[in-house]
């Protein structure tokens, strides 16, 4: 499979929904790294340079779109892939978020567990 | 006794009998020889004749104004100068001037032609020597003067029937004259009156202005209106207006003054109530909350109130007498777009106008101020538009907490959201194929927990929806070219399984492109398709027909129509449709789930498209939403 191997990181402030995420990823395959705040996350991308960020925007320390725009700003960090995942179901952040680099912006409330992990086989096809 | 008379002329040309020469060459000639010049130049008309009224005399004056020359009268008797009536009035004169010797009055003459004027006949008896009588007349032509008597006569009585007071004073400021409606209205008999002074008839704190008004009049030489006081013969001080003229003689001096007086006792009361109206009015308007002002037709502005100012920070005087738009400007919260069309619209269909939500004002400082307003045409008694009330809250307050409000519900489902996909998540894993040691029984409930769930996020964001439309601030559609019938589909997936399991035949309208690309917002308008079908759906009988239908027939638009044969909808409901919360009595009975808030945003949507939505429904046939879109 084309995800088998792959780094994530989850960048996500609820244990549980990382939880979910995690359990259904790592179950296909997929090497996962959790950070709970904006600021280690974006340490952690740095460092470990994973395959694909999944990203909150709402965040303590550091947010989501500071994240983002820190990546993009990073010319290591910059070509590995961002998709939103929030609950702020609203265009103008669809749009923002598109603007700074993120490659999607998925509505968590709207979406399942297993579309989530088809578009990101769709990443790494 | 006959006179014979043989003629002869004189050297004067004036033809005499023996009688009138004798007379003249001893009485006239001889004796008074100035005394026939005065007689023969005077202008006077003069004539002699004996006691019988046999003319001895007459000079050039009387024979001229008699239509005669002198020549022919002499000799002839006066009674010719006389109608038959008026000759009766004569005789009785005459005994009077035969007794008494002389007598004074008006007596009718007539001419030659017949045409008779009034005389002033001052007639005596001349007695040169005893027993030799002669009667003189002398008459003077007094028509002009009667007829000038009757014309006083008459304007006399049109002063009395005036029903205005009138008084004339002569240059002394002595009355001469006051009329009928005087002596009545302020109580003066004539007597009383005539020949006072005017300032009996003011309060004395008074003469000051009728000094400066008369002062006025004589200088400026014409009439002067003011409002003053008469004091009625009781000493009641009576409000009256006052026109003051002034008369010059010919050369120029002050002849007479002509003071009219008119109670407005009437006037002033109306005037006073009116005046306290309104105040009370004025009061009322310039106290109001509302910011308030009153435009005439060509849009510039009659009155702007104390909010107004107060909102604006414009003051009535930058305002008043210009158009208002060249201060004051409505700009859209959102685009920055002017938008004061209410205005305009208001005076020209002349309806009341409510200002469109989330406008603001532009204030004199350039900041802006959110406000609700109203504008209502003014008409006249014909019906005609004369101007426009314009009518404006500050609401920024209110919009304060509008936006508090809209931000704590998103907040809200935010937060709400969050644990919801939890929910969603976890039995997403729970109900996976590997977890096989789940009885047929426990699936069945993990699939109910994850339809709930289901049914709680989509409420969530249905208020989400709700409260952004009602607020109106972050209902934004975001438009982009994208393929309206891959939409439809997509929905048409999602659905799939709810289709299979109600067992529907779902027919796809034949003419349906491939593919339909329009500028749309492309959640929004999937949001419009599913909750159309998921309706059509819902409120279908097993086994039913769902038809989706596609008309692009009119120009610049295209029409989507979703039709289903299920239970219809009760006519009652029909009207209140798109509103939120509604749902049909038969809707809740057939399919409890729902929150009547489907349609009420689809419409919302379909609205900030551009478009149209509407319904056609038969209790127990089934009902077809159409929706348009502009292409």
């Amino acid at each position: 499979m084309v995800v088998n191997n792959k780094k994530i990181i989850i960048i996500e402030d609820d244990d549980f929904i990382s939880r979910a995420l995690k359990i259904k990823l790592e179950d296909k395959g997929i090497n996962i790294l959790i950070a709970k705040d904006g600021k280690t996350g974006l340490d952690i991308v740095k460092k470990e340079k994973p395959d694909l960020v999944l990203l909150d925007l709402i965040l303590p320390k550091m947010s989501g779109y500071d994240v983002l725009v820190e990546l993009k700003k990073d010319i290591v960090t910059k070509k590995i892939p961002v998709i939103i995942l929030t609950n702020l179901n609203q265009n103008e952040v669809e749009k923002k978020v598109k603007d700074f680099g993120a490659i999607d912006c998925l509505v968590k409330a709207n979406i399942s567990l297993e579309q989530i992990f088809k578009r990101i086989s769709e990443v790494f096809k | 006794m006959k006179n014979k008379v043989k003629a002869k002329l004189d050297n004067g040309g004036v033809l005499m009998n023996d009688f009138s020469r004798m007379f003249i060459d001893k009485y006239y000639n001889k004796e008074y020889p100035l005394f026939k010049f005065i007689i023969d130049k005077s202008n006077q008309q003069i004539a002699f004749a004996d006691m019988k009224g046999n003319i001895v005399y007459v000079n050039d004056s009387w024979a001229r104004n008699h239509g005669y020359m002198v020549k022919e009268l002499v000799g002839k008797n006066l009674s010719i100068f006389h109608t038959k009536e008026e000759l009766k009035k004569v005789h009785k004169f005459n005994k009077i001037l035969v007794k008494k010797g002389k007598y004074v009055g008006e007596i009718e003459h007539k001419r030659r032609d017949g045409s008779t004027f009034v005389t002033l006949m001052d007639n005596f008896i001349f007695e040169p020597k005893k027993g030799l009588k002669f009667m003189v007349g002398m008459a003077t032509d007094i028509s002009e003067y009667k007829k000038n008597q009757l014309e006083v006569k008459k304007s006399a009585n049109y002063l009395d029937l005036m029903a205005e007071s009138l008084v004339v004073l002569n240059q002394d400021r002595k009355i001469v004259k006051i009329n009928k409606a005087f002596t009545k209205l302020w109580g003066y008999k004539e007597a009383e009156i005539i020949g006072k002074n005017i300032w009996k008839l003011f309060p004395r704190r008074q003469r000051e202005i009728h000094e400066f008004n008369m002062k006025e009049s004589i200088q400026k030489k014409k009439a002067v209106k003011f409002e003053t006081y008469i004091l009625t013969k009781e000493k009641k001080e009576i409000p009256t207006q006052m026109i003051g003229s002034v008369i010059f003689d010919k050369n120029g001096n002050l002849s007479d003054m002509i003071a009219l007086f008119r109670d407005i006792r009437k006037e002033k009361l109306i005037k006073l109530k009116m005046f306290e109206s309104e105040k009370k009015l004025s009061a009322i308007i310039e106290n109001m909350g509302g910011g308030l002002f009153v435009i005439d037709k060509d849009f510039k502005v009659i009155l702007f109130n104390k909010s107004a100012e107060n909102i604006t920070g414009f003051s009535s005087s930058d305002i008043i007498g210009k158009k208002y738009n060249n201060n004051i400007k409505f700009v859209f919260e959102n685009s920055g777009n002017l938008g004061d069309a209410f205005i305009y619209n208001c005076i020209k269909k002349g309806e009341i106008v409510r200002l469109q939500n989330h406008t603001q004002i532009v204030k004199k400082d350039k900041t802006k101020v959110s406000v609700s307003s109203s504008a209502a045409p003014i008409k006249n008694e014909q019906g005609e538009i004369v101007g426009g009330i314009i009518l404006f809250y500050d609401v920024s307050r209110e919009r304060e907490i509008d936006k508090m409000k809209s931000e704590f519900v998103s907040l809200a489902s935010h937060q709400l959201k969050t644990p919801l996909t939890g929910i969603k998540w976890f039995t997403e894993l729970l109900s996976q194929e590997k977890n096989t040691n789940l009885t047929e029984e426990q699936k069945d409930f993990i699939k109910q927990i994850y339809i709930s769930n289901e049914r709680l996020i989509q409420l969530v964001s249905d208020l989400l929806d709700v409260s952004h439309i009602d607020t109106g601030r972050k209902f934004d559609i975001v438009l982009e070219r994208d393929d309206i019938v891959k939409i439809f589909n997509n929905v048409l997936e999602d659905k799939d399984h709810l289709i299979k399991e109600k067992r529907i035949k779902f027919i796809k309208c034949v003419n349906t492109p491939d593919r339909l690309d329009s500028l749309v917002d492309s959640k929004k308008i999937r949001q419009v398709f599913n909750n159309l079908v998921d309706n059509a759906i819902k409120y279908s009988n097993i086994g039913g027909v769902v038809e989706m239908g596609c008309d692009r027939s009119q120009k610049g638009k295209i029409i989507f129509s979703i039709k289903d044969n299920g239970i219809g909808i009760p006519k009652d409901v029909q009207k209140n449709l798109f509103n939120k919360f509604v749902r049909a009595d038969n809707a809740i009975i057939s399919e409890a789930d729902g929150t009547g808030l489907g349609l009420y945003i689809a419409k919302a949507i379909i609205k900030a498209h551009g478009g149209e939505i509407w319904f056609e429904s038969k209790l127990g046939k089934g009902s077809t939403f159409y929706f348009s879109l502009p292409l």
